[in-house]
């Protein structure tokens, strides 16, 4: 034994790395056949090692295994209801490959199909097989997110549309299951299929219980999470659609119920079930309305793919009402909580067959739609036997698999009725019934619509049986279904019962089951009342045109009266705000809505703040800043004025220094209470009386003059630059300078004297300062070849007044002569270049500027001069030292 | 486990051999031949010298050298303990990829050779910032390789890529000068400067200088982790930057202000003083909004790397709430974030910069049908969308679960409803981009193929980010994994003293 213990547990990750393995080999076979048989033998052998399984199982063994990977390891465990899923999920891959090999002949992405097949076995595989959590997580997830692929595979705008649904919805499930799983983590650290903590609170195990029913549920298409399902299952391939509603959706009832039996149960030996009761309840109530919404919804198809897919709702509303209904029975839930796990095995079986067949009859007649087919039981014979299996299985008929398990939860449905707090069950058994009819009519109406009725149009082409490998896919699933109708007790007392024992849920109802209910009387005339209602279903359905199909524009349909009601209307379109795929859309367009119009208030703030800043600068800011410089500039006379008088004072001689103080306090004293008036008007007072604001706007022309100047000597040095670069001497540019400032000196005191509009225009006249640049280095040019003459310079001033309209005094040619320490003291005291004093004769600021050039050579000779001096007496004091030390 | 300093002159050398490969190339990089083998070799040769660092520190090593001392508090130390090795571990795999892809990508560009320089010296530079062993050394390899950086970011000098990068150098001298106040208060209450594990502070007394400190330097390391609303600069420099280098911003650049970050909670407050002070609320508040608002306005950005920017934000701000957490849990969860976003994010923009090249097209709208065109490109793309989404068994899966791990222990249900939301939020800016991708192609968009010959260089740096990611996830606990120096970090910044 231990030796199979150990195959057992190294065939256990082999199991699903194989697949995956497979899928990653699959494109590099190119022959069609090679691929074919590639895929087949893939999951053959899967099914194959799921069936050698087998033994160790039934013995009560639990193999584990595990594969290397993420944090560690992902831990894999057989117990009896992995194993049963496990072998249904892979038998059912099995028939459905072999048809996907014939359906997708023509198929240009086929690789990618049966590779994403592949894959989505492995990823199966590891669901059913995983041992803890983290290990179902990823493959769960793995498992939605692939089958993205096949859900979107046609490429067809509502296979796409179908797609975004899909991912969202899994997507979202996803993110749920994954904040129960760490909240288990948190409640229990550890992530095993073990009962939680009992010290863990009421509350977190409903927060637990709620996170994982969304997360399952919507793998589950468990009402209100089963939108995406009749949009996706329709629009995949056949085959794809049959695993899709066959194997994969029983992934979230897996989930839902190891949760409910394994999780969130006491531990074993705890007298009462606690919540796991009321959760039971919880899902049992919405295992009814899924059953109810399905069964109503797929009424109302016509298409066949469509109804199939709501009948998938319907049928896994079933299952979880088992689930439900015997975790309420808590330890006495053996019969409910068998009855959905083998209705998963039955559904597995019996939808794959509807879908693979509803497959062939699109691809054999070109449509799929049941108000354009019929007759086809003579045509398609095979797949109309196939058909007649599965719908009766689906239905429940007696001696089918579906009757076993049907009729397995309804008692156990009636039984947790009884219970206190079951009460809502009782209506909920009504309505069971009539979902159980329900389903009769509308496969009646399928098998009516589409294989007996004799078919609306005659003008179509012959129609084929289906190819014999998706015959052979078909076919399959038969046996086990009738073997499963007469004989379920291989499944259910000899895999179900030990494994529910092993989790202290006594199997004793099964057994009992088995021999009371099992094809006795009263379950036989339930379904014969149900046979009569289900058909009086489908009469009315022909008789009020509930069947017709839906009138395409501009056409006319011939209805019975009945069906011309208002009632009939609705019935065939129901308003859209009923459905909650409506909400789900609408709630999706406002939280997008919402993250735009942050975006747009983000974008606004972003382009509001500058503006916003930029604005305040001017209105409150500006206004400051410009009184400043009339401030400085005042400053700066007065000391300049001191400075110039010191300096005349001391250089000129001592005669007339009595009257030069004098004046110089004079000077000082006007300018200290100039400023000290405007200080306290400008920065005190509000008001501007006319002649202040006269002077202010006097000195905004002067600033603008003043700058004015300043890009004139700064263009001329430009274009003297750009002039001299052959012989690179300075004094060319140094002409240059002094003589564009005393023309911007000249263009200043004429234009501060004019002080007309046309002043103002000239200070901001760019063409002016251009041609006085270039005129100025004309100039420089000429005065460096010695050919000056005064009459240049005159003609400038004839110039200027030509431009000002004016005719203002004019100046001598020349610049002022000023001894060099007062010009350098000037220089220094200078705070930039522009913004020079206004004095009435205007001479201290025309010298500077003026004179500029000659300044800074005089300040580089002056500069030389000590360094010379300074080296001068370092070679003296060197060589004192010399003299010294000899 | 106490790692035993050993003197070395690893670090410096990794950090050095970039800067001198960076020298070699600018003296020698004019013939265009000697560009590639000099920068890739220089940054293969400090790959390889990190790994042998990185294999030191799994042994219990800490390798250090103290490089000069200017006063006695300031000294300029390196030294390598587990989350410096991990930083660099990133950093030196990170590099050579972007390096790879520059040469394809900017092989047109008069100025390859210095953006390569440069990139080389910023490597240096913040491999310098990995070792530091005090807040000196930190500050001073941090404001060069930020204003490095800038040259960097405005590399195209087209008036955007200007404004971008002056609001970059505003925004980060503003910082600087925080960290600066920051360090100089530290330095009044504790006299020292080193990092020390268990905090430097612990247990020192006044509380407002130590509070003010600490709300300085968070604000100056917020503004390069992009903490909101320090985050101004992210979302203009991503777009402005040429795509290896925004690769590089988003990678490793962001991550170094949470790197400082880090390093200053844990190495010089202290868990159990922060824990007195009773900031960390409010750090986890903010970074909870950051995460979540970031990943709201990612979804109304049309452009790209714009996109990709906002959720770098958003993903920074996770491992600041995790880190905000103090427990050592949610630590490794921020680490290990902190590794794999660089690759996944890189990987992103490198995406982005050869749609650019091949087909012109910045816009998510007009990305309809790229994949017929850029098939490679497409499918690398979706992959690693999916890892940031953190779909398994990529590697964003598993540093989203350590980190879910982490919060929830931790923190309780709120941090957790944040990371839930916040992934929500990834899959909505990242999906419609997936999906469009893969539309069929029947409004081709007229796009211009700017790039001479196949990208091949480019996909090749791009096929290795999704491998790396892919690895990463898959096989997580391989030694000397992002994951093993993680643990090791965390149990060093928590569980020695505080």
């Amino acid at each position: 034994m231990n030796s199979v213990l150990v195959a057992a547990n190294l065939l256990l990750p082999a199991l699903v790395a194989g697949p995956l393995l497979a899928a990653a080999i699959l494109p590099l076979l190119k022959p069609r056949l090679a691929q074919d048989g590639f895929v087949v033998a893939v999951v053959g052998l899967t099914l194959l090692g799921v069936i050698l399984l087998a033994p160790a199982v039934l013995a009560g063994e639990t193999p584990t295994g595990a594969l290397p990977g993420m944090l560690g390891r992902f831990n894999f465990a057989l117990d009896p209801f992995g194993h049963v899923f496990a072998l249904v999920g892979s038998f059912v891959w099995f028939s459905a490959t072999l048809y996907a090999t014939a359906y997708t002949r023509e198929d240009p992405a086929r690789v990618r199909f049966l590779a994403t097949l592949l894959v989505l076995l492995g990823a199966s595989m590891g669901v059913v097989l995983a041992a803890d959590l983290l290990t179902l997580f990823v493959f769960f997830e793995l498992l939605g997110l692939v089958a993205l692929l096949v859900v979107v595979h046609s490429g067809s705008d509502e296979a796409r549309a179908a797609g975004i649904k899909y991912f969202w919805m899994t997507f979202g499930g996803g993110l749920a299951l994954l904040a129960g799983i760490l909240l288990v983590l948190l409640q229990s650290d550890s992530l095993a299929w073990a009962p939680l903590p009992e010290t863990v609170a009421s509350g977190w195990r409903w927060a637990i219980f709620g996170l994982l029913l969304v997360g399952f549920g919507v793998k589950a298409g468990m009402v209100p999470l089963h939108v995406w399902l009749p949009a996706a299952h329709p629009v995949a391939p056949a085959p794809a659609s049959a695993l899709l509603s066959g194997v994969m959706i029983k992934a979230g009832a897996y989930g839902l119920f190891r949760s409910l039996n394994m999780l969130l149960r006491p531990e074993t030996g705890a007298e009462t079930w606690g919540d796991s009761v009321d959760m039971g309840l919880v899902l049992a109530v919405l295992g009814i309305v899924t059953l109810l919404v399905g069964v109503v919804m797929a009424l109302l198809q016509n298409s066949i793919k469509r109804m199939l897919a709501w009948s998938s709702v319907s049928q896994m509303g079933f299952i979880l009402t088992g689930l439900g209904a015997g975790a309420m029975l808590a330890a006495d839930g053996a019969m409910a909580t068998a009855g959905g796990l083998l209705h998963v095995v039955n559904h597995a079986l019996f939808k794959s067959c509807l879908f693979l067949a509803a497959g062939a009859i699109a691809l054999r007649c070109g449509t799929a739609e049941m108000d354009r087919l019929g007759g086809l039981w003579r045509q398609m014979p095979l797949t109309f036997a196939c058909v007649l299996v599965a719908a009766a299985g689906i239905a429940g008929v007696p001696l089918f698999n579906g009757f076993v398990s049907k009729s397995m939860i309804h008692h156990g449905l009636v039984d947790a009725a009884q219970l206190p707090g079951g009460q809502i069950l009782v209506y909920g058994e009504w309505l069971f019934m009539a979902a159980a009819a329900g389903t009769i009519a509308y496969f009646s109406k399928f098998i009516f619509l589409v294989f007996i009725r004799p078919a609306p149009s005659s003008d179509r082409q012959p129609v084929v049986e289906a190819s014999p490998a998706m015959l052979a896919g078909m076919l399959l699933p038969l046996p086990a279904i009738l073997w499963l109708g007469l004989a379920p007790h291989g499944v259910l007392q000899g895999l179900l019962a030990p494994g529910l024992s092993d989790w202290a849920v006594q199997a004793a109802p099964i057994g009992y089951y088995l021999e009371r209910y099992f094809f006795s009387a009263a379950d036989l005339v339930s379904f014969l009342i149900l046979l009569a209602g289900g058909l009086a279903l489908f009469a009315m359905g022909l008789k009020t045109g509930w069947f017709e199909r839906r009138a395409t524009a501009g056409e006319r349909v011939k209805r019975p009266a009945l069906a011309q009601t208002r009632l009939a209307e609705l019935a065939r379109r129901p308003p859209d705000a009923l459905g909650v795929d409506y909400w789900y859309q609408r709630l999706a367009r406002w939280l997008m809505d919402l993250c735009l119009w942050l975006s747009a208030l983000a974008a606004a703030l972003r382009k509001a703040v500058p503006a916003g800043i930029r604005r305040l600068h001017a209105s409150t800011l500006q206004t400051l800043w410009d009184s400043i410089p009339a401030l400085r500039r005042r400053i700066w006379h007065g000391l300049l004025v001191c400075l110039h008088g010191l300096a005349d004072f001391f250089l000129k001689g001592g005669m007339l220094r009595r009257q030069m103080w004098r004046e110089m306090m004079l000077r000082l004293r006007a300018a200290a209470e100039f400023l000290i008036d405007t200080t306290l008007r400008d920065h005190l007072g509000t008001e501007r009386t006319p002649a202040d604001s006269a002077q202010l706007e006097q000195d905004r022309l002067f600033a603008a003059l003043d700058r004015q100047r300043d890009r004139l000597i700064l263009t001329a040095d430009r274009l003297a630059r750009e002039r001299d670069d052959a012989r690179r001497n300075d004094a060319l540019i140094n002409a240059s300078h002094m003589l564009a400032g005393w023309i911007g000196t000249e263009l200043l005191e004429r234009a501060m004297a004019s002080g007309n509009q046309r002043a103002r225009e000239l200070a901001e006249s760019e063409a002016l300062c251009q041609d006085l640049a270039a005129r100025a280095v004309q100039l420089a040019r000429r005065q460096l070849g010695g050919k000056l003459a005064a009459s240049d310079l005159d003609e400038i001033a004839e110039k200027l007044n030509e431009q000002l309209g004016t005719r203002g005094k004019r100046k001598e040619s020349g610049w002022p002569e000023r001894s060099w320490p007062a010009e350098i003291t000037a220089l220094a005291l200078a705070p930039d270049r522009g913004h020079w004093p206004v004095s009435e004769s205007l001479e201290q600021g025309a010298f500077v500027s003026a004179a500029r050039g000659r300044i800074m050579k005089v300040a580089r000779d002056l500069s030389s001069g000590l360094l010379v001096a300074f080296l001068v007496l370092l070679l003296i004091a060197v060589g004192v030292q010399f003299a010294l030390w000899r | 486990m106490n790692p035993v300093a050993l003197p070395s002159l690893l670090p410096l050398l990794v950090a050095l051999v970039p800067l001198l490969g960076a020298l070699l190339l600018a003296l020698l990089g004019n013939r265009r031949l000697w560009l590639a083998p000099l920068a890739l070799g220089s940054s293969a040769l400090t790959f390889g010298l990190v790994v042998v660092l990185v294999a030191a520190v799994r042994l219990g090593f800490q390798p250090e050298i103290a490089l000069m001392q200017l006063a006695p508090p300031m000294r300029i130390v390196l030294s390598a303990d587990a989350l410096g090795a991990l930083f660099a571990l990133t950093i030196a795999a990170l590099f050579p990829l972007a390096l790879i892809y520059a040469l394809k990508f900017l092989a047109d560009d008069k100025h390859l050779k210095r953006f390569l320089a440069l990139t080389l010296v910023a490597q240096g530079l913040m491999l310098g910032v990995a070792f530091a062993a005090n807040l000196l050394t930190l500050l001073a390899f941090y404001e060069l390789f930020s204003l490095i950086s800038y040259p960097l970011i405005v590399h195209e000098r087209t008036p955007k890529a200007l404004a971008a990068g002056l609001k970059y150098i505003v925004y980060i001298i503003v910082g600087g000068v925080f960290i600066l106040t920051g360090i100089i208060l530290v330095y009044a209450v504790a006299g020292d400067l080193t990092f020390l594990p268990g905090g430097l502070l612990a247990g020192d007394g006044a509380r407002a200088p130590v509070l003010i400190a600490w709300i300085c330097l968070m604000v100056g390391f917020g503004v390069k982790a992009a903490l909101m609303p320090l985050h101004g600069w992210v979302a203009d420099a991503h777009p402005a930057a040429p795509a290896p280098f925004s690769a590089i911003l988003s990678g490793v650049m962001v991550a170094a202000g949470s790197f400082g970050i880090l390093r200053v909670l844990f190495e010089i407050f202290g868990a159990e003083l922060l824990g007195r002070l009773g900031v960390m609320p409010w750090l986890a508040t903010i970074a909870g909004i950051s995460a979540v608002l970031a990943g709201a306005l990612a979804i109304g950005e049309d452009e790209f790397k714009r996109r990709l920017a906002y959720s770098t934000i958003s993903q920074m701000a996770y491992v600041v709430l995790a880190i905000a957490m103090l427990s050592e849990l949610a630590l490794v969860g921020a680490l290990v974030h902190i590794s794999h976003h660089a690759f996944i994010k890189a990987g992103l923009f490198f995406c982005a910069g050869l749609i650019v090249a091949v087909t012109g097209l910045k816009k998510v709208s007009e990305f309809d049908g790229l994949a017929r065109r850029m098939p490679a490109t497409a499918l690398l793309l979706t992959l690693l969308s999916l890892a940031m989404i953190g779909v398994p068994p990529l590697s964003g899966f598993l540093s989203k679960w350590l980190l879910g791990v982490g919060l929830i222990e931790a923190g309780g249900l709120v941090p957790l409803a944040v990371l839930v939301v916040g992934t929500l939020l990834a899959a909505a800016y990242l999906w419609p981009v997936i999906f469009r991708i893969w539309l069929p192609n029947d409004k081709v968009k007229r796009a211009r193929s700017a790039l001479a010959g196949q990208p091949t260089l480019m996909l090749a740096a791009l096929a290795a980010t999704a491998l790396i990611t892919v690895v990463l996830g898959l096989a997580a606990t391989l030694p000397g994994f992002p994951l093993e120096l993680a643990r090791l970090a965390a149990a060093q910044l928590i569980g020695a003293g505080g």
